[in-house]
C-alpha cells in the first residue's frame, strides 16, 4: 500500500488533495443546520447531471419531435419517467436550496472579510443556475414552455435601440421556434452546467477553502475550536442529505407534478395563448418584480438588478459583526426581508391587476429598501445600544 | 439523548408534506378495479370518442380526416394522449375529463364545466365517463402503480439508511466531547 502511494505522491497530487481539503481541512465545529445547504447543493448538482445524461440520450431537440419524445421516455424507456421525475423534482429541489444557501449567506453575514470571494462566485453561480433552468424550461415544447420562452425572451425588445434585433438574436428566429429549442438543449446539457455551473463550484469551494467556513458566532474560533471535515461534517452531511432525499423521493414517487403547472403537459401551440402565463415557482419573485414596475425597461433591470445587488452587499454592510445574531436590528430586518421575499413570489403567481399588483408594488419596494438600510444599521445599532455581547467578550 | 436540528426539522416536514397533498395507503391507482374500469373505458373510448380524438402513444387515430373536423367544428380536436396531466395534477384531471363529458347541459352555454365548447354532447352515461376519465388518466400516467409502489420501497430504505448513518454519525462525534 504505501508503495502505491509513494508511486502515486510522484505523480498526481490525489493524496495530497484529500487531506488538504477533506482530512486536515480544518471546519468550526459549532456548525448549524444552515451549514449544511451546500453539500446538499452538491448532492442536487450531481442527481441533476447524472439523470440529465439519461434525459439527453432519449429527448429529441425539434419541434416536431421534442413532445413526443418526452412522452416517450415517460411510457416507453426502462424508468424513463423516474429518471425525469428526479429531474423535475430535482430542479425545484435545487433551487429551494440554493435560496436556503443564500438566505443563510445573508443572515450570518457569509459575504464579509475575508469571504468576498466566496459570495461573488456564490452569486454568479445563483445566476448560472436560473439560466440552467430558463433553458431547460423549453426543452418538453408544452404551452409553457413555449409561451413563457416567449414571454421572457421578448423582455429584452424592452432596450433601447438594440432591443429587437437583440430578441431576435437570442431566439435565432422571429419568433421562439426551432432554431431556439436546438440552442437551448445545447447551452442547457453543455456549457451551462459543465463549463460555468461545475467550474464555478470549483472556483466557490475553493475560495471557501482558502478563507475557511463562517460559523454561526461570526467570530473566528480559537485553534481549539476546529475539527477536520472527514470524518466528522462528511457523516453529519451525509445524514442531512439522506433525510433530505426522503423527502425528494416522497415528491419523485408520489407527487411528481407538484411543483410543476399541468398546462405544460400540453403540447406547445404558438397560435393558441394559455390564459395565464406563469413561470415556474422560482422564478415568481423576480417575475413579481418584472411586472410591478409599469416601464418595461425599468422592469427588466429591477428584476435582474434584485439578484446583481447581491454582489455589493460586502460593501453594503460594513458592520464589524458577522452574525445577526448579536445584531438584533439586522436579525429582525433580515427576517422581514425573507418574508417578503416568500409573499414577493406569492404575488408574483396571480395576475398583475388589482391587490396581488399593488401588493407585488409594496414587496419590491420593501426588497430593495432592505439593501438601502443596511449601511445604515450598524450605526443606529451603536447608538441605540442594541449590539449583543459577542461569545469571548463577556 | 439530543437529537439533531435535521431529523428534528426534516421528519416532521416529511409527515405534513404527506398530510398536506393527500395520501393514502392504499394504492387505488393500480388496484383490479382501476384496471377493468380502464379496459372498460378504452371501449366506450373507441365508440363514442375516437371519430373525433386519436391518442397518439397508443397510436389510435381519430377516425375522421382534420381537414373534415376543423371545417365542422372550427378547431382540431385535441390528441387525448396526456389531457388528464394537461387539466389538473394528480387524480384532479381525471376528475376534469369526468365532469365535462357528463357537464352537458341544455342552455346556451352548453357545458358547465367549459361553457361554449365546440364538442358536441357525445351522450355517455355517468358510468361510462368515469371508465372514459379513468381510461384516459391511466393513458397519460400508465407508471402510477408501478411508481408508488417503488416509492414505498426507495422511501423506506433511504430513511433505514439515514437511521444507521446518524448513528454512525452520533459515534463519530462522541469523541470531541
Amino acid at each position: 500500500m504505501s508503495s502505491v502511494r509513494e508511486w502515486l505522491d510522484k505523480r498526481f497530487p490525489i493524496f495530497e488533495v484529500i487531506e488538504r481539503h477533506l482530512t486536515r481541512h480544518m471546519v468550526p465545529r459549532n456548525l448549524n443546520i444552515n451549514w449544511n445547504f451546500g453539500s446538499l447543493l452538491l448532492f442536487f448538482f450531481v442527481v441533476q447531471i447524472i439523470s440529465g445524461i439519461f434525459l439527453a440520450m432519449y429527448y429529441k431537440p425539434d419541434t416536431a419531435t421534442a413532445f413526443g419524445s418526452v412522452q416517450h421516455i415517460e411510457r416507453n424507456v426502462n424508468f424513463g419517467w423516474l429518471i425525469r421525475n428526479l429531474h423535475i423534482v430535482g430542479a425545484s429541489g435545487f433551487f429551494l436550496t440554493a435560496f436556503l444557501h443564500i438566505g443563510r449567506g445573508i443572515y450570518y453575514g457569509s459575504y464579509q472579510s475575508p469571504r468576498e470571494l466566496v459570495w461573488w462566485l456564490g452569486v454568479i453561480l445563483m445566476m448560472a443556475l436560473m439560466l440552467q433552468a430558463f433553458t431547460g424550461y423549453i426543452l418538453p415544447w408544452g404551452q409553457l414552455s413555449y409561451w413563457a420562452s416567449t414571454v421572457s425572451t421578448s423582455v429584452f425588445s424592452a432596450i433601447p435601440f438594440v432591443g429587437d434585433s437583440l430578441v431576435i438574436w437570442l431566439r435565432g428566429d422571429f419568433g421562439v421556434g426551432n432554431p431556439t429549442l436546438g440552442r437551448f438543449f445545447s447551452l442547457h446539457t453543455t456549457i451551462i452546467p459543465i463549463g460555468i455551473i461545475g467550474v464555478f463550484i470549483i472556483l466557490h469551494l475553493s475560495a471557501l477553502h482558502r478563507a475557511g467556513s463562517g460559523n454561526p458566532d461570526g467570530v473566528d474560533p480559537p485553534e481549539s475550536e476546529m475539527i477536520p471535515f472527514h470524518p466528522y461534517y462528511t457523516w453529519k452531511d451525509l445524514v442531512f442529505i439522506l433525510l433530505v432525499a426522503a423527502f425528494y423521493f416522497f415528491f419523485v414517487f408520489f407527487q411528481p407534478d407538484f411543483f410543476s403547472d399541468p398546462v405544460n403537459n400540453e403540447q406547445a401551440d404558438p397560435f393558441k395563448t394559455p390564459v395565464e402565463i406563469v413561470p415556474e415557482w422560482y422564478f415568481l419573485p423576480l417575475y413579481a418584480i418584472l411586472r410591478a414596475i409599469p416601464n418595461k425597461l425599468i422592469g427588466l433591470i429591477a428584476s435582474n438588478g434584485a439578484i446583481v445587488i447581491l454582489f455589493f452587499l460586502p460593501y453594503l454592510d460594513r458592520s464589524p459583526i458577522r452574525s445577526a445574531r448579536y445584531r438584533p436590528l439586522k436579525k429582525i430586518v433580515t427576517w422581514l426581508f425573507f418574508i417578503n421575499f416568500i409573499l414577493l413570489g406569492y404575488a408574483g403567481s396571480f395576475p398583475p391587476e388589482g391587490l396581488p399588483l399593488t401588493l407585488s408594488r409594496i414587496f419590491t419596494v420593501i426588497y430593495f429598501l432592505y439593501f438601502a438600510a443596511l449601511p445604515f444599521l450598524p450605526g443606529l445599532e451603536k447608538r441605540w445600544g442594541l449590539i449583543r455581547p459577542l461569545p469571548g467578550e463577556g | 439523548m439530543r437529537f439533531g436540528t435535521g431529523p428534528a426539522v426534516l421528519l416532521p416536514a416529511l409527515l405534513l408534506a404527506i398530510l398536506v397533498t393527500g395520501f393514502s395507503l392504499k394504492n387505488p391507482l393500480d388496484s383490479p378495479e382501476d384496471v377493468q374500469a380502464a379496459r372498460r373505458g378504452s371501449f366506450a373510448f373507441r365508440a363514442m370518442c375516437q371519430s373525433c380524438h386519436g391518442i397518439d402513444v397508443l397510436g389510435i387515430k381519430p377516425a375522421t380526416g382534420k381537414k373534415r373536423l376543423r371545417e365542422k367544428f372550427g378547431v382540431v380536436p385535441p390528441d387525448l394522449s396526456w389531457i388528464t396531466r394537461a387539466r389538473g395534477k394528480g387524480v384532479r384531471g381525471e376528475k376534469y375529463v369526468y365532469d365535462l363529458l357528463t357537464g352537458y347541459v341544455a342552455t346556451k352555454e352548453k357545458n358547465k364545466v367549459l361553457p361554449n365548447l365546440a364538442m358536441p354532447d357525445p351522450g355517455v352515461n355517468a358510468e361510462m365517463a368515469a371508465d372514459i376519465a379513468v381510461f384516459l388518466r391511466r393513458t397519460a400516467d400508465p407508471n402510477a402503480g408501478q411508481r408508488r409502489l417503488l416509492g414505498y420501497i426507495v422511501i423506506s430504505y433511504t430513511l433505514i439508511l439515514a437511521a444507521v448513518v446518524y448513528l454512525a454519525k452520533r459515534a463519530i462525534w462522541r469523541d470531541l466531547k
